[in-house]
């Protein structure tokens, strides 16, 4: 069995099946994981901004890398749904969204915040449900998500 | 307060059940990570409530069910599942479980779940 370990970084998703195990560091940033128990498949988004649309807007400039949850999110289940996946059997998770820098919860600095909002709604508006399992503080996260059964491992970092 | 079974393969859903369930009182007399083990973790624990999952490797939830019933046609069992078939939620509800649960789930349907099955 290829218990191959792969490792997602800032702002990429990795789409993978049983048994890898999928794994990335969080500060800021939220891990999105999304998983077909039916068809053992699934991803993890490592979201990194909230917004490529709004990005664009306010600097006139072209989206090309897919760190933006509105982007790397629909990406995501597109390539799930293409290697097999069935969207009605998606169970959904996050973790991350720390705030790293001692701001306030509701400061427009608060970059975990606003990338958890942003995730909250668009994965409502793609009707898939979720769970927060770790999400906030002011501590960086390792996690490691397993296709062989869905089982999450949060780590906190001190 | 009731002796809760857990049957998942998943050690993050047990934890989530578990933690859940233990904050409103009741207790976790098992844990099971496939529906063989469910079957010896009930002979041997006699749960009040048995929290099932139905896709798993080494025996899937509906025959640990079937076999169970067999063992005690009261048992009181609360399937749950990221499974969205409707054939298997019908089979499960044939079968005579309390209630069917998808993945993920509130806190709050969980415990209302438990709550009504008890």
């Amino acid at each position: 069995m290829n218990q191959e370990v792969v490792t997602v970084g800032i702002g990429e998703y990795t789409v993978a099946q049983s048994p890898m195990i999928l794994r990335t560091i969080l500060g800021s940033c939220v891990a999105v994981i999304l998983y077909d128990k039916i068809n053992r498949i699934g991803g993890l988004a490592h979201v990194y901004l909230p917004s490529g649309k709004e990005y664009e807007t306010n600097r006139e400039s072209t989206i090309t890398s897919h760190k933006f949850a509105d982007i790397l999110l629909p990406l995501m289940v597109e390539a799930i749904l293409k290697e097999n996946g069935n969207k009605r059997f998606f169970s959904a998770y996050l973790v991350g969204g720390a705030s790293l820098f001692n701001t306030k919860p509701s400061s427009f600095m608060d970059i975990g915040k606003k990338n958890l909002d942003a995730v909250r709604r668009i994965l409502n508006d793609m009707r898939i449900n979720f769970l927060e399992l770790e999400i906030g503080g002011n501590n960086g996260r390792k996690v490691h998500f397993y296709l062989k059964n869905g089982d999450i491992e949060v780590i906190n970092l001190k | 307060m009731a002796k809760v079974l857990i049957v998942d393969d998943s050690k993050l859903i047990r934890n989530i059940i578990k933690d859940e369930l233990e904050k409103n009182g009741h207790q976790i007399v098992g844990e099971a990570q496939d529906g063989r083990m469910a079957i010896s973790m009930y002979k041997e624990k006699t749960p009040d409530l048995i929290t099932m999952d139905i896709t798993m490797d080494e025996m899937d939830g509906i025959e640990a069910i079937t076999e169970i019933f067999k063992l005690n046609n009261k048992a009181k069992i609360i399937v749950v599942s990221a499974l969205g078939q409707d054939e298997i939620i019908n089979k499960a509800i044939d079968l005579g479980v309390m209630d069917f649960i998808i993945k993920p789930f509130e806190a709050e349907r969980l415990l209302n779940s438990v709550k009504k099955a008890l």
